[in-house]
């Protein structure tokens, strides 16, 4: 006996009912589709051509940007050293033609300080002179350093005397950070072979992991040309303290020696002038 | 064809210097050179610049000031621009990108390194010019 439900229709019924409700619309759906291929027989092909469009265009850019980027890479890779080089270049040209623009001492200081901040990347720095008694090197420039470096260092006391005294540079390859006893580099600064001073830095910019190769030629730059620059501007300084703040007598420069006697000489001390001006300069 | 214009907004002559030098390798391209935002601005006034590098910390407008103003200004508001930064700035850097700024760059500053970031922003210029309808 089949199950009746309230309104006298069996389980079955219902079931077949809903099954023919089903089949009623997915025949309807086909006719439907049916009658608007056999008004437009393209128009499915132009639905979806409408919706691929736009995709294949990003499909395309997108395989475009790869293109690039893979030859930007291999670019990247075959081309390095020369970048290198370039930017090596680049470097030593700026540092040099600001070194040798610099007349005045602190313009010189103002140069040294540019490309340790901006092109070696250094955070935290000292520029130190010789003193007059040659035993002892004085600070005369420095960036975070105010409070932290000592104001006086005895040659041959710490890495920065030692440098001073041997005139052998110290590089630390592998800091970062250090602080004054523990410089990360420490340069002589010299001029025709003489020591002049000494530049110490104490650490890096965050973002520069270590010291380059590129840094390692910067300080070189700097050790020789910087302090033929310092000696220039310490000659000059004297030079002009002769005229007693009347315009310099440029022209006299280019006289030869035999023609005008000079009190100083044709080759004045390179010792004297330095230690005067640098005494003169702290007091 | 006009040559490509760069605005270098930077304080320091060593990295006007450097910059300038670096952007050498684009052919034919012109330096115009600003020391802070207020004289890139009046640099702008008058000369066809095509993008800006600046610096951020400058005296009197620095280079968030002038990078909020570029975007502000209807002539000026598409202009590509990098930001060069130093240590310990990321908030710098994060408020410059909000600002508008497309990239940025930290200092040291390595010429091969800038070259290519610009090449990449003048990319993306590009990319985005031909996806806009």
């Amino acid at each position: 006996m089949r199950n009746q439900g309230q309104d006298g229709k069996s389980g079955s019924d219902t079931r077949f009912e809903a099954a023919l409700a089903t089949l009623r619309r997915v025949y309807a759906e086909i006719s439907g589709e049916n009658r608007q291929l056999r008004e437009d027989p393209r128009r499915p092909a132009r639905a979806a051509a409408a919706e691929l469009n736009p995709m294949e265009e990003r499909v395309k850019l997108l395989e475009m940007e790869n293109r690039d980027l893979s030859l930007r890479l291999e670019t990247a890779a075959a081309s390095w050293p020369e970048d290198a080089h370039d930017d090596l270049l680049a470097n030593l040209y700026v540092a040099g033609f600001n070194l040798h623009r610099a007349l005045e001492w602190e313009s010189v200081l103002n140069s040294m300080t540019e490309i340790l901040l901006n092109l070696v990347g250094a955070r935290q720095f000292g520029i130190f002179v010789l003193n007059p008694d040659g035993e002892t090197l004085s600070q005369v420039a420095n960036e975070h350093g105010q409070g932290a470096n000592p104001l006086s260092v005895s040659l041959g006391q710490g890495i920065m005397g030692v440098v001073a005294k041997t005139g052998i540079p110290f590089f630390d390859g592998e800091r970062q950070e250090g602080d004054f006893r523990n410089p990360v580099a420490c340069v002589p600064l010299k001029a025709e072979g003489r020591l002049l001073g000494v530049i110490q830095v104490h650490s890096l910019f965050s973002q520069k992991i270590s010291l380059t190769s590129r840094d390692h030629e910067l300080f070189t730059l700097l050790a020789e040309t910087a302090g033929t620059a310092l000696l220039s501007a310490l000659l000059r300084r004297r030079f002009l303290s002769r005229t007693d703040g009347s315009p310099v007598p440029w022209l006299e420069l280019f006289v030869p020696d035999h023609v005008v006697a000079d009190d100083a000489g044709p080759n004045p001390s390179l010792a004297i002038p330095h230690g005067e001006e640098t005494a003169r300069r702290r007091s | 064809m006009r040559p490509m214009t760069f605005l270098i907004v930077e304080d320091s002559p060593t990295m006007r210097q450097l910059i300038s030098f670096s952007l050498r390798r684009f052919p034919d391209c012109r330096i115009v050179e600003a020391v802070d935002g207020a004289d890139a601005l009046r640099r702008l006034a008058y000369d066809e610049v095509d993008f800006v590098l600046t610096d951020i910390n400058m005296p009197i407008m620095d280079g968030l000031k002038l990078v909020a103003l570029l975007r502000a200004n209807s002539k000026t508001r598409d202009l590509p621009i990098i930001i060069i930064t130093t240590e310990g700035a990321d908030e710098d850097r994060r408020r410059g990108l909000e600002l508008g700024a497309d990239a940025y760059i930290s200092k040291p500053v390595e010429a091969a390194m800038l070259v290519r970031r610009v090449e990449e922003v003048l990319q993306d210029r590009r990319a985005g010019a031909s996806m806009t309808p």
